[in-house]
């Protein structure tokens, strides 16, 4: 049995299979949650509807506002409104799917600005996530080892024929494709010489031929002249790589340990029948019936980047009419405070995720969060999160609003619960 | 890493929004564990960012060399500590010596590898990795590694680094977590504590949900800790950057916090002009806060469970600048504190006559000390059992 076959609402006991809570799971999984008019939209259009909007968006260029704050972190060489451009286009964005993409391809191609030092590299790497997020994998892997970021992060730069640094070759088969146990330590020197050539001084890329090591070399048993991108190609073209890739997808859209190894590989044999094609299979994942599947739903550990821009969002902090929206630097900086902080990932492995997310400090911060947003005080002249507001504007029961609204859930409890106690509860650590 | 159980037993009792039951009987079990856990060892590391001049740190202040090549950075033996043979420390190290006279200082003399580097950025990886040929703020860092078999088996972060927004290298492994210290205001936690403790927890059998209970738990806990504390810890540290980043540590240890790590650094040290006066405020914050520190721990009983090892990534040149200050040198002095030290001074002061290129050879391979640091700590990888030898810094 396949569990990637569609979900299908015939096939289900319940009649009701598509329900609110299937729909705040596809908002909160494969866009950035989902405010009570998008909520109602998708209950009414059905499945199919909703997810069309998703994987097809009208557009996928950035948001006016978006590239102003990117402009002018780039000539600040500000990395928090870096972080800010981002925050906001998760927000404001035409193409929430990519988004969770590109920050997928983030956290897969872990690069961080604390090396880097560089707004213009790290927002053109950003673009490269964005350009590719749902492309054939090789291009994706072809671009990156010409990406500027990545080779000052990775020492690519003084990587020379006579003086290989396998730095960036070990993390391209162990992390970036094959995964660890698919190459050995020959491999990883040799791979090393594939890859010189390029430079990033001087704020370029360029590729210096008398730097470059153009003599043969034996990788994974087979010998040629390799540079780097016929060494992509021979990387891409391993059956590991689509695992890998299936794994990553896996992991992004259904949390950590979630998906049991059949179907991994049942997703990797997909990739490698399309050519490594992302879209597809990302395609094919969040239409599918194990996407849905009841044990799925509300089963993942909320990640930081879902816990304050999709809450946000939810609470229609991120745009308010009447006043002043939540600053995006500020939910960027309490993202940081949570453990996952945007272009500074913790290593060049990325965020652990899963319950890595979950510990008494972090647990701290979502409560302080959770209080400054239902008192107005993450910043000056902060917008209120109000729950009882947005249940009257929609004409719902104050009562059973909240948790619909954030949960999809149609339990009525005792009493008013409030925003506090909602977003601090157990259930809300979950999505 | 996959477990199939876990993935068939997924949160089905999570749909009730708010859950009712008694606290289940394994958050007591899971209080049991962290306690045991915290027991062991763990290491504060204090970094000097910026290369300390560590022949004004502890000086040889009547060698004639001494006196010969610093002749404005210079301290007088008449204004220093004695505490050896010819040996003194820095008058603004003034706390530090009633530690050294405590029996709870070791010094390390003339700390460093072979080929040092004078560079800022390769010699700080190199100091962060352990490895002589790392890259610049790249690579696994000793620490990270060395506790990534021991993270595997702890859901809760390993290490803390205080006042840092990344990772520093020094922590950074394939499995090991960095956390923060809570950023709480004293005015919010009573309120944060009694939110998270209005919630009912769940009776629930499922793994993740009890997860996510006992981290609030411990959240609760930590924040009780905190206010019950906060009179005495106000009286005994020190309110400058340092002293309130080791006053979120003592919190954290007297917590009974799993983490086996605590990260700091003081930044600074790279007095290339006018070195006398601020390399005398620095070294004055450094001594006040860690002296604090220990006797805070001392106090407490826990100054067995917690050792502090200062190190920067190089010393300065032996021969004063132009500018009334030192460029980048070579060899310098590591500063072990704590109840389980062995008292005193060890490794030889580099000899002023045989100077390597103009600066204090090194005599005590850093990794030596770090084989140490790790014996003690007991349950970690050592990265350098074939590199070379520990010396002996803790007593049995």
């Amino acid at each position: 049995m396949s569990h990637w076959q569609p979900f299908s609402i015939n096939g289900s006991p319940n009649d009701d299979a598509w329900n609110l809570r299937r729909v705040v799971h596809l908002h909160r999984r494969a866009a950035w949650g989902a405010t009570w008019p998008e909520l109602e939209i998708g209950v009414r259009d059905g499945i199919h509807a909703s997810v069309d909007r998703l994987t097809n968006p009208a557009t996928t260029l950035l948001h006016p506002r978006t590239l102003e704050i990117a402009e002018s972190a780039m000539t600040r060489n500000s990395v928090s409104l870096l972080k800010a451009a981002w925050v906001n286009e998760m927000w404001h964005g035409s193409d929430p799917l990519g988004e969770q993409l590109t920050l997928m391809w983030h956290n897969h191609f872990a690069t961080g600005f604390q090396k880097v030092k560089d707004c213009r590299a790290m927002f053109d790497q950003y673009l490269k996530f964005r350009k590719h997020a749902r492309s054939s994998f090789h291009d994706l892997v072809r671009a990156m080892v010409r990406d500027r970021a990545m080779l000052i992060w990775l020492d690519g730069d003084s990587n020379r024929q006579g003086h290989p640094n396998e730095n960036f070759a070990r993390e391209l088969m162990e992390l970036f494709t094959l995964g660890e146990g698919n190459y050995s330590e020959s491999d990883v020197r040799e791979a090393a010489r594939a890859l010189t050539g390029w430079t990033a001084r001087g704020g370029e890329i360029r590729f210096d031929t008398n730097g470059h090591d153009a003599e043969r070399k034996q990788i994974l048993g087979r010998t040629d002249a390799y540079d780097a991108d016929s060494l992509v190609d021979l990387l891409v073209s391993q059956p590991a790589t689509a695992s890998r890739i299936a794994w990553r997808i896996c992991d992004h859209f259904l949390g950590r340990d979630r998906v049991p190894d059949d179907a991994i590989e049942a997703l990797a044999q997909s990739l490698r029948d399309s050519q490594l094609n992302v879209g597809k299979a990302v395609e094919q994942l969040i239409r599918s019936s194990l996407f849905f599947d009841e044990s799925q739903l509300g089963a993942r550990f909320t990640s930081p980047a879902s816990f304050v821009v999709s809450n946000l969002r939810s609470l229609e902090l991120h745009a308010v009419t009447d006043g002043p929206a939540i600053i995006p630097e500020v939910a960027a900086a309490w993202m940081r405070n949570m453990g996952q902080d945007l272009f500074q990932p913790p290593g060049v492995s990325g965020w652990p995720g899963g319950s890595s997310w979950i510990s008494a400090a972090t647990m701290i911060d979502r409560t302080r969060f959770a209080v400054n947003i239902a008192q107005g005080t993450l910043h000056a002249r902060a917008p209120r999160g109000d729950l009882s507001a947005l249940a009257k504007r929609y004409d719902e029961d104050p009562v059973s609003f909240p948790a619909k609204l954030l949960f999809g859930s149609r339990e009525r409890s005792a009493e008013i619960v409030s925003l506090p106690q909602l977003l601090t509860s157990t259930l809300a650590q979950f999505d | 890493m996959h477990n199939r159980r876990q993935f068939v037993n997924r949160l089905t009792a999570l749909s009730a929004l708010s859950f009712a039951g008694p606290i289940p009987h394994s958050l007591a079990q899971i209080s049991n564990l962290s306690a045991k856990d915290s027991s062991q060892q763990s290491l504060l590391v204090i970094f000097l960012d910026g290369g300390n001049d560590g022949i004004n740190t502890v000086i040889p202040a009547n060698d004639p060399l001494y006196r010969k090549f610093r002749k404005r950075c210079r301290v007088e033996a008449s204004r220093a500590i004695a505490i050896d043979d010819g040996l003194f420390l820095h008058p603004a190290l003034r706390s530090l010596a009633d530690v050294w006279e405590h029996d709870r200082l070791a010094i390390v003399q003339g700390v460093g590898y072979p080929n040092h580097s004078r560079s800022h950025f390769v010699s700080t990886s190199v100091w962060h990795s352990g490895n002589l040929a790392a890259s610049p703020e790249h690579g696994l860092g000793f620490l990270g590694q060395a506790m990534d078999q021991r993270q595997i088996a702890s859901d809760a972060p390993l290490a803390y680094s205080m006042g840092t927004s990344d990772t520093p290298h020094l922590l950074r492994g394939r499995q090991t977590r960095t956390a923060a210290p809570p950023g709480i205001v004293l005015s919010e936690a009573q309120g944060v504590a009694d939110l998270l403790r209005s919630q009912t927890p769940s009776s629930t059998d499922n793994l993740d949900a009890r997860l996510v209970e006992s981290q609030k738990h411990s959240a609760i806990q930590a924040i009780d800790e905190l206010l019950r504390q906060r009179p005495f810890k106000d009286a005994q540290l020190p309110e400058t950057p340092l002293g309130r980043q080791l006053g979120q540590v003592a919190w954290l240890v007297e917590s009974h916090n799993p983490a086996r790590v605590y990260f700091l650094k003081q930044a600074g040290y790279d007095t290339h002009s006018g070195q006398m006066p601020n390399h005398a405020e620095l070294l004055h914050e450094l001594s006040s806060a860690v002296s604090a520190f220990d006797s805070r721990m001392h106090q407490g009983g826990h100054d067995k469970r917690v050792t502090t090892m200062i190190f920067s990534e190089f010393g300065r040149r032996l021969q004063e600048n132009q500018s009334e200050g030192t460029d980048h040198g070579k060899a310098g002095p590591v500063f072990l504190v704590g109840g389980s030290v062995i008292p005193g001074l060890h490794g030889s002061a580099p000899n002023l006559e045989q100077p390597d290129d103009g600066d204090l050879a090194v005599t005590t391979d850093f990794r030596s000390i770090y084989r140490a640091v790790l014996q003690e700590l007991g349950d970690f990888d050592d990265p350098f059992v074939d590199v070379v030898s520990p010396i002996k810094l803790f007593r049995a």
